[in-house]
């Protein structure tokens, strides 16, 4: 069992081609979200990886990117600013900077969050049209969940042929029903006739 | 006192200087500060996880909406199948078994059998789970390097001196596509060798408990679907 977890691990090693968004822009210089590992004993089900980030930002785009989720386990991305008058839009992304997979933005409750599954690295653009901005990133990489799988039994019972008599019995009764049923009638005539006589 | 002077000018001067270095970028503009917190104050925060203090409003209510979003579910593994995949076209894991696939088993409310078939069971899961992800590890891959050299292709033909050294990262792509290949083959391998050794070990149990020659009977016509299923094509 030690050896398929350190298979696929190597493999997750191997998979650096599926680094951050994709760039070409010398300009854009994504900032790595550094996860710590987190288990709160008053809340089990956090337990995982968590990033806190203080931000000023002043440029009218930042980029972030966060690393190593994977496709078994829960991620949180929250934004949060104290500015409820100059929402502040976020977008995240995973193939490149160009095309976002979700978007929204802190509104006037000052809040935005998404929760999602991805493999790999994923993307953060936060854009602020009014600055500086004051925020607070909230990354969450929750530990990989343990869901059952699907069964792959069918559980067909016709099937056995394990321990002779039972099985043999369910799965020929209609023939034995039938088989009885002409037995009784041939009785029933046999009787009918040997009256008669 | 001349000489204590000049080293206070010349400690304000270095004082003021590396102030404005931090506060603005090569172009003279005001730069982001951008502060992450440390494993020590993530541990802090963990240890306080009901009563953050001290932490910054925005630290404290963003850490809140956290919890509250994580209440919401019974379970992590609740919180997790109520996330979609971040990308629409992103792969993820179908555990899904085509019903003339699946399997009869013969061990049901019998204790010993049960027993017997945790360890198949247990490996049979671990490798359906591994298959899986390691699937969408190479079909996101793929993708993710398919949409680079096409957004690459586009964009190198604004600019020769650009187009140039977008060859040698496209020829960089590939080289790690096929490296990738080679290496999902080999971990391919290994993983349908675990498979087999899970289902003989059911086979074992089924003999004990259940029916004769389960294996050659439905045990192998699971293994080849999976064979099939998992294995790279292109």
């Amino acid at each position: 069992m030690k050896r398929v977890i350190k298979l696929v691990l190597l493999l997750l090693i191997f998979s650096k081609a599926d680094a951050q968004p994709f760039n070409l822009d010398d300009r854009i210089k994504p900032v790595e979200l550094n996860l710590f590992p987190f288990s709160p004993p008053d809340q089990p089900k956090a337990k995982g990886r968590l990033n806190v980030t203080q931000v000023t930002q002043q440029k009218d785009t930042l980029y972030f990117f966060a690393k190593g989720a994977s496709i078994y386990s829960p991620v949180y991305v929250g934004v949060t600013t104290s500015d409820k008058d100059h929402p502040i839009e976020v977008r995240l992304c995973k193939n490149n900077w160009s095309d976002f997979s979700r978007q929204g933005s802190t509104g006037s409750e000052g809040h935005w969050e998404d929760k999602f599954k991805t493999e790999g690295d994923f993307g953060i653009m936060v854009i602020a049209a009014n600055k500086p901005a004051e925020y607070s990133l909230t990354v969450w990489n929750g530990d990989e969940a343990k869901f059952e799988l699907p069964t792959v039994f069918s559980n067909d019972k016709t099937a056995l042929d394990s321990k002779g008599g039972g099985s043999f019995l369910k799965n020929n009764l209609l023939y034995i029903v039938i088989g009885a049923l002409v037995v009784l009638v041939a009785f029933l005539i046999f009787k009918l006739k040997t009256k008669k006589k | 006192m001349k000489i204590r002077m000049q080293h206070f000018l010349l400690a304000a001067a270095t004082l003021v200087f590396s102030f404005t270095a931090q506060g603005q970028d090569a172009n003279g503009d005001m730069a982001d500060a951008i502060n992450q917190m440390g494993e020590t104050e993530i541990q802090n925060i963990q240890d306080h996880w009901e009563h953050l203090e001290n932490l910054g409003e925005t630290v404290t209510e963003g850490i809140g909406h956290l919890n509250t979003a994580i209440n919401l579910y019974n379970s992590a593994s609740e919180l997790y199948s109520a996330s979609n995949a971040l990308d629409n076209n992103e792969c993820v894991p179908d555990f899904s078994t085509d019903a003339t696939s699946m399997m009869p088993s013969g061990c049901s409310d019998n204790a010993g059998c049960s027993q017997c078939y945790q360890t198949g069971i247990s490996r049979l899961t671990t490798v359906r789970r591994s298959l899986a992800r390691m699937s969408c590890i190479r079909m996101n891959i793929k993708r993710f390097n398919d949409a680079a050299i096409a957004f690459g292709d586009n964009v190198s033909g604004i600019h020769a001196v650009t187009g140039l050294a977008w060859q040698n990262e496209r020829a960089g792509i590939l080289a790690t596509m096929d490296h990738f290949n080679q290496t999902y083959d080999s971990k391919y391998t290994d993983l349908i060798a675990s498979l087999q050794t899970a289902l003989h070990d059911i086979n074992q149990c089924e003999a004990q408990f259940g029916m004769r020659d389960w294996y050659q009977r439905f045990g192998f016509i699971y293994f080849e679907m999976m064979k099939e299923k998992y294995k790279r094509t292109d």
